[in-house]
């Protein structure tokens, strides 16, 4: 138990990961700490790294250098004690087409010595999975589930869950949700990967951020979006000049839309109240506000060279070979 | 048949066994029925022998004598035929073993059950063995049977002993693609090299036999410590065994050890 933070669930120390003989690069010295009943959401690009440090995390590939700390046990030499307390969710589920869901949860079961069938009868009803049919015959919604159910089934400290809610339809999500909130209460961790902005507004407690392999920030979510870019589209009943929003507090620039200047984009940061505020003196017609991206958030952040605060060495040092 | 990855094992491959082991009956029971009409031309055919290139008739026929019952036993089926069924079948059980699961993408959910890979990786080979195993029980018991039902015994003690060592023929060579299969991940590698190993090991072990420099060679070949050409009605030697077993059990050692170091694909 040396090293790390007692407290932290997953710890990984400069942990790189290099694929095949061209020395391609997964991951290149993450430094990640996940605190123990939080939920963590881990964010970027595909081919990021995030894929390959999840594999990390249940020694399915090995690093190249560096160490990883799961559940305070190292991921190399303590890999079942790991693996016992821990689900996992793979980004590409792969089930046995001629098994049905109850049969393959059985063997997965079996291999893990047992689970309490009463808690994944619960689960399967709260995701409405089909249990009784072969996979095979299943649609990919259905599988995740199955998936899901498999990561579950038998309440382990902590969850590495591999996009989600891929393929999920919107009703299962909400319970998936749900279910998360749950976890998170009973005190169990949750580390998962998404891309999906809303989802990890919804469920996260903090971000981090990969890109190329590196990382580029950890945030807390409440205040990541506290400085979030969105773009606003106002079309109003008549011409306001694009000057009068210019100097109300967050917004970063003013565009007129259309000859008659009777639309006006905004780009504002952070809290939409001032602007939101300022529009009222008009009379407004119409109001589009876009979700603002995630990866735009870091993005604007971090390579607009604002302070980052905790975050780790980030904006100045980026390669973008 | 879900407790435990033997299990499940050999649940998977019971439909493969099952047509396999179908084939075999009626191919058994086709060549001994077809065996009266065979020994009543028997002195055309051995005739027609004796005038066989000397390659051809020491790799087909061995010393055997087509005209008795443990000869056209020997040369029509034990000869070639049955350790080419048993290794084809073992390699195809063991090529779906490791690197069949692996190319399939269950493998890298199952290895996170706490399962433990040398653990998987031993009750895969497990599951083999007996599957490859009652494949040459069937082989035997269809050979007792038929024999019986012919009237032409060839005794099936001589016949158990002669399927002991080509069961455990095709074991080595399912366990070279076993252990290629782990090592590397992938199927195709695994068939390849298992086939490659069985192919040269006979013709290594018929070169041998007519060939007197290389004679020494035939040692190598693990054909040769299963009885060669002629495999029924030779006792069961030690030795023989003691170089098949071996085989596999270094093979599956390395199986373990390759298939723990490395990474599992996706």
């Amino acid at each position: 138990m040396s090293g790390g933070t007692a407290a932290a669930a997953v710890v990984t120390e400069r942990l790189t990961k290099s694929y095949g003989r061209r020395r391609s690069r997964g991951v290149v010295d993450l430094d990640l700490e996940v605190r123990t009943g939080e939920v963590f959401g881990f964010l970027g690009p595909n081919g990021a790294g995030k894929t390959t440090t999840i594999r990390v995390l249940l020694d399915l590939i090995r690093p190249t250098a560096g160490r990883v700390l799961v559940l305070g046990r190292d991921s190399r030499r303590e890999t079942l004690a790991i693996q016992a307390r821990s689900g996992y969710l793979p980004g590409e589920l792969s089930l046995y087409p001629n098994l049905t869901g109850r049969e393959t949860l059985r063997y997965l079961a079996s291999l893990r010595g047992g689970v309490d069938w009463d808690y994944v009868a619960a689960l399967t009803e709260r995701l409405d999975c089909d249990l009784e049919r072969k996979v095979a015959d299943l649609s990919t919604g259905n599988r995740r589930k199955i998936g899901l159910i498999q990561a579950f089934m038998h309440r382990p400290e902590l969850l590495i869950l591999d996009e989600p809610t891929s393929g999920l339809d919107p009703l299962v999500q909400h319970e998936f949700y749900h279910l998360l909130d749950e976890v998170r209460d009973a005190g169990q961790t949750v580390f998962l990967s998404s891309h999906v902005l809303p989802e990890v507004q919804r469920v996260c407690d903090r971000v981090a951020f990969v890109r190329e392999g590196r990382l580029v920030a950890v945030e807390d979510v409440a205040e990541l979006m506290g400085r979030a870019v969105r773009e606003i589209e106002v079309v109003f009943a008549e011409p306001v000049p694009p000057s009068s929003f210019e100097n109300v507090p967050g917004v970063t620039r003013v565009l007129a839309d259309g000859k008659d200047a009777t639309t006006l984009r905004l780009t504002v940061t952070g809290s939409l109240d001032p602007a939101v505020k300022a529009l009222a003196a008009h009379p407004v017609v119409d109001l589009i506000s876009q979700l603002p991206d995630l990866e735009d958030v870091f993005m604007t952040f971090y390579e607009g060279g604002h302070e980052a605060g905790p975050g780790p060495r980030a904006g100045g040092g980026d390669d973008a070979a | 048949m879900l407790r435990n990855a033997f299990l499940k094992g050999l649940r998977d491959q019971l439909r493969p066994f099952v047509i396999w082991a179908a084939g075999v009956a009626f191919y058994v029971a086709l060549l001994i029925s077809i065996y009266p009409s065979i020994r009543k031309s028997a002195g055309a055919i051995n005739e027609y022998v004796k005038n066989m290139p000397e390659a051809v008739r020491v790799a087909f026929m061995g010393s055997s004598d087509f005209t008795t019952p443990v000869g056209y036993v020997n040369v029509e089926l034990l000869s070639w035929l049955a350790p080419i069924v048993l290794i084809a079948f073992a390699i195809a059980v063991a090529a779906r073993s490791l690197a069949g699961e692996e190319e399939n993408g269950t493998l890298g959910l199952v290895l996170t059950h706490a399962v433990g890979r040398r653990r998987f990786a031993l009750q895969k080979y497990a599951a083999m063995t007996v599957v490859v195993i009652a494949l040459g029980a069937t082989f035997w018991l269809s050979l007792t049977v038929a024999t019986a039902i012919a009237g032409t015994p060839v005794g099936a003690g001589d016949l158990a002993v002669a399927f002991v060592r080509l069961t455990l023929l095709g074991l080595a060579v399912g366990s070279v693609t076993f252990a290629v299969g782990g090592a590397t991940g992938r199927r195709q590698a695994g068939i390849a090299a298992g086939a490659g190993v069985g192919v040269v090991m006979y013709l290594l072990n018929t070169l041998a036999v007519m060939n007197e420099t290389i004679r020494p060679l035939r040692h190598v070949s693990l054909f040769h410590w299963a009885g060669g050409a002629s495999p029924l009605g030779k006792p069961l030697d030690a030795t023989g065994v003691l170089v098949m077993v071996a085989t596999s059990a270094v093979l599956l050692v390395a199986t373990l050890v390759l298939f723990e170091r490395r990474d599992v694909h996706v």
